[in-house]
């Protein structure tokens, strides 16, 4: 009888639930800061959530000169603005505050992949947990976000293949916004949300070349 | 019953079904989380239900069905195949072989089917209270768990046909 069978094989996997008491201390967690977040939300204006809402995605790009330059875009490497014919892979970084012991460090906390395939159908965002230990050419093994610290736009030198294979043209993206508040945000970060949003990220990279970076 | 007092007793049965809802340890822990924290933000309104534990299983079972619909993109959920086969001594292989297919052919399910028939035979309702907790008739109901089964034992013929998979 395949209902027995089932019961059985209800019963025999009921083992690998999950941890209650683990699991205890990550609703409290979670509980805790969604509760936050809600109070927060009741005491900001509709249009100050908005900008709130925006900024948890920091987009802006990087303009810092010293320790971490960003390498110079390579022309060859833009989308073709003939229309998409491979996959896209863009790495969406968001700082904390740069550091003023050592000026231009910063460690990347978010850590967003956006995938766009060939077919441009759909967007994927894979969100990277800053705390992922990863293997750090040169260091060793360390966190997710400290790479960007040590290796700051030669972070691409990680092999990202561990998490998620991306060899294609990478965008890249960094948030600028300085300690204490978000001030503006630089109108091309706009622009790409409104890319991201409306399916229109290859006219984007058209516009913005210096954005498309090849790993 | 007070949030903690409810955890205390009730999470570990909780745990379970949520892995025999989702078919999977990760999933499990997603859905178990997602409902408890609902569960604590909402909790005047559980403890106020005839029968709490009963109003959060309905829960999750509602959340476990609703997963995809709550967000603008899909969640793609990136993990391997089980991690590793359980450890089964050699007379039991065959039967064990034979359940792990079961679970795996369980995976291929749609969510109501698969939900159908964990109401039917891990909580061991009656139709009637199955079609209940999926919103449908009791007819509706039947369909699902009969087309289920039929689903598992044309996809285990077939593994068995091809000399099975483990």
């Amino acid at each position: 009888m395949i209902e027995d069978e089932l019961r059985a094989t209800f019963a025999r996997h009921e083992g690998e639930a999950p941890d209650p008491l683990t699991m205890r201390g990550r609703i409290d967690v979670l509980a805790r800061r969604r509760r936050r977040a809600r109070s927060a939300l009741r005491l900001a204006a509709a249009s100050v959530a908005v900008a709130l809402a925006i900024t948890g995605v920091p987009l802006v790009r990087d303009r810092l000169a010293g320790s971490n330059p960003l390498p110079p875009a390579d022309p060859s490497l833009t989308v073709s603005p003939q229309g998409p014919a491979t996959p896209l892979n863009l790495l969406l970084l968001g700082s904390d505050p740069y550091s003023e012991a050592e000026p231009g460090k910063t460690r990347s906390d978010t850590v967003t992949l956006v995938h766009l395939p060939a077919d441009r159908q759909r967007v994927y965002l894979i969100s990277l947990p800053r705390d992922l230990g990863v293997t750090i050419p040169g260091h060793g093994l360390g966190r997710l976000n400290h790479a960007f610290w040590l290796g700051g736009a030669a972070l691409r030198g990680i092999d990202a293949g561990e998490v998620v294979g991306f060899s294609q043209p990478t965008f890249y993206a960094m948030k600028t916004a300085p300690a204490g508040g978000y001030e503006a945000l630089r109108p091309e970060a706009a622009d790409l949300f409104a890319a991201l949003r409306t399916g229109t990220l290859d006219q984007f990279a058209t516009a913005h070349p210096d954005w498309v970076l090849q790993r | 019953v007070t949030y903690e007092e409810f955890v205390h007793t009730g999470l570990g049965a909780l745990a379970r079904y949520a892995v025999i809802l989702t078919g999977d340890q990760h999933s499990a822990q997603d859905l178990l989380q997602e409902t408890m924290v609902r569960v604590q933000l909402n909790w005047r309104k559980v403890a106020r239900a005839e029968a709490p534990e009963r109003y959060v299983r309905r829960m999750m079972l509602n959340q476990y069905l609703d997963w995809r619909r709550g967000s603008w993109l899909s969640r793609v959920l990136l993990r391997a195949e089980p991690v590793e086969p359980p450890a089964r001594s050699k007379d039991l292989a065959d039967e064990a072989a034979d359940r792990d297919l079961v679970w795996a052919a369980l995976a291929t399910l749609p969510r109501q089917r698969r939900a159908a028939l964990v109401l039917r035979l891990y909580e061991d309702l009656p139709d009637s209270d199955v079609a209940d907790a999926l919103g449908c008739t009791v007819g509706a109901a039947r369909g699902y768990i009969s087309r289920a089964l039929t689903t598992l034992r044309a996809g285990m013929g077939a593994e068995v046909r091809t000399g099975g998979t483990r």
